[in-house]
């Protein structure tokens, strides 16, 4: 769930970093056992295991810009990816990965693949099951420090994946749900550090959700509140590629560049 | 991200010459004048990019002018001061937009006595109240004229086809002398004192616009030298242009748009039958995309491309890496933005499809860009970007010098604060911001090349367009022979 949530905010491009200092160094539980908590804390393998897919609508709030934006995300089992962010006088951005291709439609700059870290990101952020594999999908995990973030007691844990990219999450002390994570995030534009909090956990259908995520990227907010969350009921063929990247993905394979 | 023509920032300039109202603010006045200055400051304070200020002692500065900002009995003058307050940065994109017409308590204009206003104590209140609640495009009607300035006269130098003015039988080259009464070079020299001629003619620019903009169906009085030097008066209806749409964005008030495309022949040789598109737009905004997009499916086999930035004040910066996109093969930077703590880059995206899912390949012709003195912003941004990696040929006039990204966030008395997020760092290194874009080729507009139909940036770049064709088929001509001889070789 956190990682759609994500996903959603790297279809605008923006961050900052609001930093939680340590403030002890004592004794911490490890990595492993925060994270079991965290899991138990949303619902419990088996509910999370029990769901092949999640459709959420809500909207984004970007202040900076006078804008909210309509959003719509949905997700499958294993790592089925569609975003869809419909912005007043804009038009809708789109981004997914349907398994294989990672791609982008923004009214603005038109529609293109996504390739090297970029696609990393998606790939990341579609993984449905990414809860329950903390330790493969981070050979590095540690426990830095019982600190304090958005205001809370929260147990800092660095992860480090395969490709050596680092991200720090915070795990609430006294509920162990996740209240943020901080570290960088690519777009076509590069890449920005983005901190990021979740709160507004509600339960929907066995599984305890964050219904309100706020981000602080270069000085600017945004801020993506869930109004419904669905849970199963995604057709597969949302996933289908629009005909603009076919048509990309044809001329790739053909040999022209590819994007 | 955004950007906006660069008369915004000038506001507190030309707000500075307003004069200021003795009375003492109510102490609910006194509040919200506080909070909104405090806010104004604290934003810059976390976002300017630059966390030495340029040197400019940012906190002395909140010292010194908020007792000033408390002592407001109006909005004018709380923009004021914190127009003056941004000013001290020195950078543009940064000034104050009324949130409303007018806060009422504003006094009227100044008149001379002959019944003409003056801007002799000051810029005559209606002119600051134009250039503040009028939009920069003006989201408004106008005479259908557009003028450029040259020889220090104002001079028309567009006409839209059958429009007011033309109808009316303005001419190209004709100087505008009076609008609705006010001298324009009384305008200018009000204006004059302490400014550098790049902004006193951004901001001239701005005031002219103001005053021919307005209401469709209302009625404006022009005085004008003709082409004989006789002083012509003409009275007039502005009309909406019939090549324009009103685009919305965020934050940013409502913008007219006008996109058109022509589609010169070369009569004669030596391209006798060459293709030239020239396309032409005013601002950045949101319906370019596809407009430009349709024009550049027709265009695919152009023999030669003019894009006509001139009086393009910028917008949405983030139009630029999708329009580079029609003319560059690559992923190529169109430059760096560079924030307090990050960098971000502007790519192109090479377009090979269009939002239809047809296929297109990136124009690969020769490729000029008109620009002049109000050329600002993304406008400049791109033009230097195409410029550095040697994919456009520039002409016209050297452009504005304010590119920065910017956003508009609203203060708590409903005001809107532009305020410059990020430096520009151009492809090839160096700042666009105080510095502008170089033409490859200078073509000042002149007095008489206007008398005589002639626009005489766009023909310098249509000639260059033909030549570079002509070379490009001879090029192509001598390769096929190559290869076409015995034992050819082609390298």
């Amino acid at each position: 769930m956190n990682r759609t949530l994500r996903a959603a905010t790297a279809l605008t491009s923006l961050l900052v970093l609001a930093g939680a200092s340590s403030v002890t160094a004592q004794e911490l539980p490890s990595p492993q056992q925060i994270i079991e908590r965290y899991v138990e804390a949303s619902g419990g393998e088996k509910a999370i295991r029990g769901t092949q897919s999640m459709y959420a609508t809500g909207r984004m709030e970007m202040p900076a810009m006078g804008m909210t934006a309509q959003v719509q995300v949905s997700t499958s089992a294993p790592d089925r990816l569609l975003m869809v962010m419909d912005l007043p006088n804009v038009g809708a951005l789109r981004s997914g990965f349907d398994g294989t291709v990672g791609w982008m439609e923004n009214p603005m700059t038109g529609p293109m693949l996504l390739e090297g870290d970029q696609l990393g990101d998606l790939m990341r952020q579609a993984d449905f099951y990414a809860d329950l594999r903390y330790a493969e999908l981070y050979p590095t995990m540690e426990t830095v420090a019982k600190s304090e973030f958005a205001g809370q007691p929260a147990y800092k844990v660095r992860l480090v994946d395969s490709d050596g990219k680092e991200t720090i999450e915070y795990f609430s002390v006294d509920s162990g749900l996740k209240l943020g994570f901080e570290g960088e995030q690519t777009s076509e534009m590069g890449t920005v550090y983005v901190t990021t909090e979740l709160s507004d956990y509600k339960e929907v259908e066995g599984r305890t959700v964050p219904m309100t995520q706020t981000s602080k990227m270069m000085g600017m907010e945004m801020k993506m509140v869930l109004e419904t969350v669905v849970f199963d009921q995604v057709d597969s063929s949302v996933y289908a590629l629009p005909e603009t990247i076919k048509t990309l993905v044809a001329g790739a394979k053909s040999g022209a560049s590819g994007s | 991200m955004c950007s906006r023509r660069p008369w915004v920032a000038l506001l507190a300039l030309a707000a500075s010459l307003a004069s200021a109202s003795d009375d003492a603010p109510s102490a609910e006045r006194a509040r919200l004048n506080l909070e909104t200055f405090d806010t104004a400051w604290r934003l810059v304070d976390e976002r300017f990019w630059d966390p030495e200020f340029g040197g400019v002692d940012w906190d002395a500065v909140r010292e010194e002018l908020r007792p000033e900002a408390e002592r407001s009995s109006s909005d004018r003058e709380l923009r004021e001061v914190i127009g003056r307050m941004v000013a001290r940065l020195g950078q543009s994109h940064f000034g104050v937009i009324a949130g409303s017409p007018d806060d009422g308590n504003d006094s009227g204009s100044v008149d001379a006595g002959d019944g003409q206003p003056t801007c002799a104590d000051g810029l005559p209140e209606h002119l600051l109240a134009a250039l503040e609640t009028s939009t920069p495009t003006g989201a408004s009607a106008g005479p259908g004229l557009d003028v450029a300035w040259a020889e220090g006269t104002t001079l028309v130098a567009r006409l839209d086809p059958e429009g007011p003015a033309m109808r009316a039988g303005i001419g190209l080259g004709w100087e505008l002398l009076r609008v609705d009464g006010q001298p324009l070079a009384d305008v200018a020299r009000c204006l004059g004192a302490g400014l550098g001629p790049r902004t006193l003619a951004s901001l001239q620019h701005a005031l002219v616009a103001a005053m021919l903009g307005g209401l469709p169906g209302t009625a404006l009085e022009l005085e004008l030298r003709d082409a004989r030097g006789e002083p012509r008066s003409i009275r007039l209806e502005r009309e909406d242009p019939s090549d324009s749409q009103i685009a919305h964005f965020g934050n940013l008030p409502p913008l007219r748009v006008r996109f058109s495309q022509r589609n010169l022949v070369v009569q004669g040789p030596p391209a006798d039958g060459l293709r030239i598109g020239v396309l032409r737009f005013d601002v950045w905004m949101i319906p370019i995309a596809n407009l430009f997009e349709d024009a550049m499916v027709e265009l695919q086999d152009a023999g030669g491309i003019v894009l006509d930035l001139r009086g393009n004040p910028g917008g949405i910066a983030g139009l630029a890496p999708g329009i580079a996109g029609f003319f560059m093969d690559e992923k190529l930077s169109l430059g760096t933005l560079r924030y307090r703590n990050d960098e971000l880059r502007l790519n192109a995206n090479p377009r090979r499809v269009t939002r239809t899912g047809q296929r297109l390949t990136p124009y690969e012709g020769p490729l000029a860009i008109l620009v002049d003195q109000f050329t600002a912003s993304t406008s400049e941004i791109f033009a230097a970007a195409m410029q550095d990696h040697g994919r456009a040929r520039v002409f016209g006039e050297p452009t504005a010098a304010a590119a920065l990204p910017a956003v508009i966030e609203r203060l708590p008395n409903g005001d809107l604060l532009m305020h410059a997020l990020a430096d520009f760092e151009r492809p090839g290194g160096g700042r666009v911001e105080g510095a502008g874009v170089t033409p490859d080729q200078l073509v000042p507009v002149t007095r008489d090349g206007l008398l005589r139909g002639v626009d005489e940036p766009l023909q310098a770049a249509v000639d260059w367009v033909i030549l570079e064709s002509v070379r490009k088929d001879a090029e192509a001509a001598a390769v096929e022979e190559a290869a076409a001889a015995p034992g050819g070789e082609i390298r």
